[in-house]
C-alpha cells in the first residue's frame, strides 16, 4: 500500500515540476516581414498605345509601426512608362502586427496607383518588356527579448549561458543572445552578446539614413536604440562599443553581431527580461513585368 | 775599337726598348686597324680584311650571274619550246644525271615519267578533246578566283590591323532579331543559281547568262534591284581574255518599286564574242535598302548599384534585353554600345566623365560593296536637355528633332521625343569587312532617374544604302570547227 503512496506522489510531483518548467509563452507574432509590396491587377500585356495604371497594395507584415509619411515608394524606370511622378509615400499610418491571446492581428495596409501609365520606350516589330520594379523603403525597428540572469552564483540562474531569445516580426532577427555575469563589489556586470541577421530579401541602411539619399557606406547598418533590463533603460551609449560615436551593429554577409555591458546592483541573485530594441532604414524592391505588343 | 763594358750595357738596354717599343706599336696598329683609325699599319690591315672578303663577294655575285643567266636561259627555252618538250626535256636531263649516278632502274623510270607527263602536255594542246579539258580546267580557275573572294574580307581584316586602323574597342555587333510580328524577312537581294546559257558557247552565237534573284524591300517600303554584266579584266582573273566592250551587256528583268519577288529569273546576254574564256562579272544592287538596329540601355544610381551583387538581377532586368538586334536587310551588321561599357553594365548617372555612345556599321560580306546613303542614330531627347542640337559633334554633324515620318519610314512605334543625328561618313562605301564608326558624347543628368535607383533608355541606328552582290561565272567559248568566228 504504501509503495502505491509513493508511486502516486512520485507522478504528482513530476506534473509539478513539469508545470514549473513550462515554456515561456511567444511574445511576438514572429516572421522576417516588414512592410510589403505586391502589384493588385497589374496587367500582364498591354498594347503601344495603352493607357494602365500600376497599382499595389503596401501592408505591415511585421512587428513595428510606419508613421504616416515615412514609407517611400519609388517607381523605377517610371519615365519609360511614361511616369513623372515616381515617389509615393504612406498616407496612413502603418500599424503592425499584433498578437493577442496567441491570435495575429494584422498589421494596417494601404493602397496605391501610379495612374495614366503609357509605354515611352521605342518599339519597332518585336513585344518588349520594359523593366520596373517598386522600392520601399521605410523605418523598421526589431526587438528582442531574451530572461537574462544578474547572479553572482549559478543558485538561481545561470550568469554564464547562451539564453533564449524572441525576436520580433522584422527582416532584421536577433538570432542568438549569449550573457556573462562578472560578480562586482556592489553586484555584478552583466555582459550580453546579441547575434542580428538580415533575413529579409532587401537592404539595411543605417537608422540615420535618408531613403532618398542613401549612401553605399550606410549600408549593412544597424542602431542598438535602447536596451531595458528588469524594467530599467541602460544607456547604450555608455554599455555598448560605439563606432562613429553610436552603438551600430555592422553585417558583413548579412549576419553581425554586438557585445555589451552594464553594471546591475545586486542583493541577492534574480532573473529579469532584457529587452534590446533595433532601429534601421529597410529598403525592399518588388519587380514588375508588362509586355509591350506593337500593335 | 771595342765599347767599354757600361756603353755595351746601355746599348742592349737602348735595344731592349726599341724591341718592346716595336712591339707596343704592332699592337697599337693592329687596335688602330680594326677600329679603323689611319695609320700604316692599320691600312694595311684594312686592306688585307677587305681583300679576303672580296673574294667572298665576287664568288657569289659571280654565282648569283651564272644562275640568273642559267635561269634567263632555261627560262627563255622553256617559254618558247611546247609544254611537251618541256617534260620529255627536263625528264632526259633526270635521266642522263641518274645514268652517271649509275641509277640505271631510276633513270629509265623517271624518262617514262617525264615521257608519259609530256605525252599528257601534248595531248591537252594539239587534240580537240584534249583542248576542250584544259578549257574546262580554266573555267574552273575563274571558280577558283569566286572562291578566293571569300578571304577578301579576312584579307581586308589582316590590312586593318596592320595599317593599325582595327579598333577592337569597336566591335560592337548586333543579333538578328526574329519577331513573331513581322513576316517579311531575307531584306535585301540574292542572287542564286547564276550560270552560262551553254557549258560553251560557240564565237557566233550570243552569250547568255541566266540566274534567279530574290530581291525584298523593308517593311513598308519599296525596293529597287538592278542587274548589270561585265567582262572583267585579265588583272581582276589572270589567264582570261578581255571584252572589247566590257559592258555592253543587256540584263533583264530589272526590278523596281518592289514589295517582294523571290526566285525571280533573269538572264543578261552579251554579243558573239571571239573565242577564249571570259570572266562574267554578274551584279546585283539593292538600291535604297534599310537596315536598323536597336539597343536598351540601363542607367542607375552609383551610390545604389554598387551596394548590389548583381544590379541588373536585382532589378528584374535581364541581359538578352540588353542585347544590340537589328533588323532589315541583314547585308550590313549595325551595332551600338558605349565606349568602355560592357554590353550587359549599366551607365552612371550623375557621372562628371562623359560616356561615348557609339555605333558601328560593318560590311560582314566576302565580296559584297556596301555604298552608304545615311547613317542615322535616334537618342531621347531628354538625354540632351531637350535640344537636339547640342548632340552633334565631329562624328555627328548634326542633330535634329527626329519627325514622326523619319521614325515611320523605319517602322519605329514610339510616342517619345527623339532626335536623330545624321552620321559623318554616310556616302561612304564600305569593301568586305571594313567598318565606319561614330560616337557621340553623352552625360546622363541623376534627374533622369526621378528619384528612383535605374531608369531604362532606348537608342535607335538606322542605314540606308545600295548594297552590290555579285557573282563571278565563266563563258567558255570556242571556234566552230571551219569556221573563223567573228572579231570583236
Amino acid at each position: 500500500m504504501k509503495k502505491i503512496i509513493f508511486l502516486v506522489m512520485a507522478i504528482v510531483a513530476v506534473f509539478a515540476i513539469s508545470g514549473c518548467t513550462k515554456e515561456q509563452p511567444a511574445a511576438f507574432a514572429g516572421g522576417t516581414d516588414g512592410l510589403v509590396t505586391s502589384f493588385m491587377n497589374l496587367p500582364t500585356s498591354v498594347f503601344t498605345s495603352s493607357v494602365f495604371d500600376i497599382n499595389i497594395l503596401l501592408q505591415n507584415k511585421g512587428e513595428a509601426d510606419v508613421s504616416i509619411g515615412k514609407a517611400v515608394l519609388t517607381l523605377n524606370n517610371a519615365q519609360t512608362l511614361g511616369i513623372t511622378n515616381a515617389i509615393k509615400t504612406n498616407t496612413k499610418l502603418l500599424t503592425r502586427v499584433r498578437k493577442i491571446n496567441n491570435t495575429a492581428i494584422p498589421g494596417e495596409t494601404e493602397s496605391m496607383a501610379w495612374q495614366n501609365a503609357s509605354f515611352k520606350g521605342a518599339i519597332i516589330t518585336e513585344q518588349q518588356t520594359p523593366p520596373f520594379s517598386i522600392d520601399a523603403c521605410y523605418p523598421y525597428e526589431s526587438t528582442a527579448i531574451a530572461t537574462a540572469c544578474a547572479g553572482k552564483t549559478n543558485l538561481v540562474c545561470n550568469p554564464v549561458e547562451e539564453k533564449t531569445v524572441q525576436s520580433s516580426g522584422a527582416p532584421i532577427q536577433i538570432t542568438k543572445f549569449s550573457q556573462i555575469a562578472v560578480p562586482k563589489a556592489s553586484g555584478v556586470e552583466l555582459g550580453f552578446t546579441i547575434d542580428a541577421e538580415n533575413k529579409g530579401k532587401g537592404n539595411v541602411y543605417d537608422s540615420a539614413a535618408i531613403c532618398s539619399d542613401l549612401k553605399p557606406e550606410q549600408i549593412d547598418t544597424v542602431l542598438v536604440k535602447t536596451i531595458t533590463f528588469n524594467g530599467a533603460q541602460i544607456n547604450p551609449l555608455t554599455a555598448c562599443p560605439l563606432d562613429g560615436g553610436r552603438p551600430i551593429i555592422v553585417l558583413a554577409d548579412k549576419k553581425g553581431s554586438i557585445t555589451c555591458n552594464f553594471d546591475v546592483a545586486v542583493t541577492q541573485d534574480f532573473s529579469a527580461e532584457l529587452v534590446v530594441k533595433l532601429d534601421y532604414i529597410y529598403k525592399d524592391s518588388l519587380n514588375g513585368a508588362i509586355t509591350v505588343i506593337p500593335v | 775599337m771595342p765599347y767599354p763594358e757600361a756603353e755595351i750595357d746601355v746599348l742592349k738596354e737602348q735595344e731592349k726598348l726599341a724591341k718592346e717599343q716595336i712591339k707596343e706599336t704592332k699592337k697599337e696598329s693592329t687596335v688602330a686597324g680594326i677600329t679603323g683609325f689611319a695609320g700604316r699599319a692599320a691600312g694595311s690591315s684594312v686592306v688585307k680584311q677587305a681583300g679576303k672578303y672580296g673574294w667572298l663577294i665576287g664568288l657569289i655575285m659571280l654565282l648569283a650571274v651564272i644562275l640568273f643567266c642559267l635561269g634567263t636561259f632555261v627560262g627563255g627555252i622553256f617559254s618558247i619550246i611546247p609544254l611537251y618538250w618541256q617534260m620529255i626535256l627536263l625528264g632526259g636531263l633526270l635521266f642522263i644525271g641518274l645514268l652517271f649516278k649509275g641509277k640505271t632502274g631510276a633513270a629509265v623510270m623517271v624518262l617514262i615519267f617525264f615521257i608519259a607527263l609530256g605525252g599528257i602536255a601534248g595531248y591537252l594542246q594539239y587534240t580537240q578533246y584534249g583542248q576542250s579539258v584544259a578549257i574546262h580546267a580554266q573555267v574552273q580557275g575563274v571558280g577558283a578566283i569566286q572562291g578566293f573572294k571569300a578571304l577578301t574580307g579576312p584579307l581586308n581584316v589582316m590590312n586593318q590591323i596592320f595599317t593599325g586602323t582595327y579598333n577592337p574597342e569597336n566591335l560592337w555587333r548586333s543579333d538578328t532579331v526574329e519577331s513573331q510580328y513581322e513576316t517579311v524577312t531575307d531584306v535585301g537581294v540574292v542572287l542564286d543559281n547564276v550560270a552560262p546559257l551553254r557549258d560553251k558557247f560557240y564565237s557566233d552565237q550570243p552569250i547568255v547568262v541566266q540566274g534567279r534573284i530574290d530581291a525584298v524591300a523593308f517593311p513598308g517600303q519599296t525596293a529597287s534591284a538592278s542587274l548589270t554584266a561585265k567582262c572583267t579584266s585579265e588583272s581582276i582573273v589572270p589567264g582570261v581574255k578581255e571584252c572589247k566592250n566590257p559592258t555592253s551587256w543587256t540584263c533583264q528583268p530589272q526590278f523596281t518599286n518592289i514589295k517582294q519577288i523571290r526566285n525571280r529569273f533573269f538572264s543578261c546576254t552579251h554579243d558573239p564574242i571571239e573565242e577564249g574564256v571570259y570572266a562574267v562579272d554578274i551584279t546585283a544592287t539593292a538600291q535604297n535598302t534599310v537596315t536598323v538596329a536597336g539597343k536598351q540601355f540601363v542607367f542607375a544610381n552609383p551610390d545604389v548599384a554598387i551596394t548590389l551583387n548583381d544590379p541588373l538581377q536585382t532589378w528584374g532586368i535581364s541581359k538578352d534585353s540588353l542585347k544590340s538586334w537589328q533588323k532589315g536587310d541583314q547585308s550590313v551588321n549595325l551595332g551600338i554600345g558605349v565606349e568602355g561599357v560592357d554590353e550587359y553594365g549599366y551607365l552612371e548617372a550623375g557621372s562628371n566623365i562623359p560616356y561615348y555612345l557609339g555605333i558601328r556599321i560593318e560590311n560582314p560580306s566576302s565580296s559584297g560593296t556596301v555604298d552608304l546613303n545615311t547613317v542615322n542614330l535616334f537618342v531621347p531627347k531628354a538625354l540632351f536637355s531637350n535640344n537636339c542640337a547640342t548632340a552633334a559633334n565631329s562624328d555627328f554633324k548634326s542633330c535634329k528633332d527626329a519627325s514622326a515620318d523619319d521614325l515611320k519610314n523605319f517602322g519605329i512605334k514610339t510616342s517619345a521625343s527623339l532626335c536623330s543625328c545624321a552620321a559623318g561618313f554616310a556616302s561612304e562605301s564600305l569593301a568586305p569587312s571594313d567598318y565606319r564608326h561614330a560616337l557621340l558624347k553623352l552625360n546622363i543628368d541623376k534627374s533622369q532617374l526621378y528619384g528612383a535607383d535605374f531608369g531604362t533608355f532606348f537608342i535607335l541606328a538606322t542605314a540606308k544604302y545600295n548594297y552590290k552582290n555579285s557573282e563571278l561565272v565563266a563563258v567558255t567559248v570556242e571556234n566552230k570547227i571551219g569556221t573563223g568566228g567573228v572579231t570583236t
